[in-house]
C-alpha cells in the first residue's frame, strides 16, 4: 500500500524536524544567556548532526516525494498537499476525506492531553529543557497516525 | 438500506478483468474490489458510466437490497 511508504517519509521528517528544533532550542538559550551577559566568551554552540541530518536526510526524501507527485499532479499540488492524500479516484477521495475527519477529531482529544502534558513542563525543565518541543511534536504525530488508521480500516 | 450490484456478474459475461473494468470506467482497480464486495456505493457518475460499459440501464446494475430490480 503506497500510504504506507508516504506515512514513514512523514513521520521521519517530522522526526528530524524535532531533532534540530531541540538543538536549535539549546542554541536559543545560550543566545539568551549571551545577550544578558556580553562578558560571555561566545554566543552560542550547535551540534550540527540533526541540522545536518534533516536537510540531508529530509531534502532526499523530499525530492523523492516530489518527483514521484510529479508525474501526476499539477506543482500546486505537489507542493501544497501532503504525500498521504491518495486521491486517485472517487473512493480514494472519499477514504481521504474520512480520515481528514478522523483526523480532525483526534484534535480535539490530543489537544488537551498535549496541553495537560506541558504542565509537567516546571518539573522536567532541569533534565529536559526541550520538553514543550517533543511533546508539542505529539500533535501531528497523533493526527497522521489517526489519518492513516482510518484510511487502511476504511480500505 | 443497502445497494446491491451485479458488476461481477455482468463483468463474467462481457469477460472483462477487474483491471480492464476500471480502466473503462476510470478508477482504481480496488474500487471495482470494493464494489463488488459491496462495501462501496459509486457516486451516480460511476454508476452511470458502468451501465454504458455494460450497456444496460443503471437500475438493472444497482438495486436496493430486499426490491425486486
Amino acid at each position: 500500500m503506497k500510504i504506507m511508504k508516504s506515512v514513514w517519509i512523514s513521520l521521519a521528517v517530522l522526526g528530524l524536524f524535532s531533532w534540530a528544533l531541540v538543538e536549535f532550542y539549546s542554541a536559543s538559550i545560550d543566545i539568551s544567556k549571551f545577550l544578558q551577559d556580553p562578558e560571555r566568551e561566545y554566543m552560542f554552540e550547535v551540534r550540527l548532526i540533526p541540522f545536518v541530518a534533516f536537510f540531508l536526510i529530509g531534502g532526499w526524501l523530499a525530492f523523492i516525494s516530489i518527483r514521484k507527485k510529479r508525474k501526476y499532479q499539477s506543482w500546486k499540488k505537489v507542493f501544497l498537499l501532503p504525500d498521504e492524500f491518495e486521491e486517485s479516484d472517487e473512493r480514494e477521495k472519499q477514504l481521504t476525506a474520512q480520515a481528514c475527519r478522523s483526523a480532525y477529531i483526534s484534535m480535539w482529544y490530543s489537544f488537551p492531553v498535549i496541553s495537560a502534558l506541558l504542565l509537567l513542563y516546571p518539573f522536567v525543565a532541569e533534565t529536559l529543557p526541550s520538553y514543550p518541543i517533543l511533546v508539542f511534536a505529539l500533535l501531528p504525530i497523533t493526527q497522521i497516525i489517526t489519518y492513516t488508521v482510518s484510511w487502511k480500516k476504511n480500505f | 438500506m443497502e445497494i446491491k450490484n451485479r458488476v461481477k456478474e455482468l463483468r463474467a459475461r462481457d469477460g472483462l478483468t477487474q483491471g480492464a473494468l476500471a480502466e473503462r470506467v476510470h478508477v482504481t482497480r480496488q474500487t471495482i474490489v470494493a464494489l463488488e464486495k459491496g462495501s462501496y456505493v459509486p457516486s451516480l457518475l460511476l454508476a452511470m458510466n458502468i451501465a454504458r460499459t455494460f450497456e444496460l440501464p443503471v437500475e438493472e446494475i444497482f438495486s436496493i437490497e430486499g426490491e425486486d430490480s
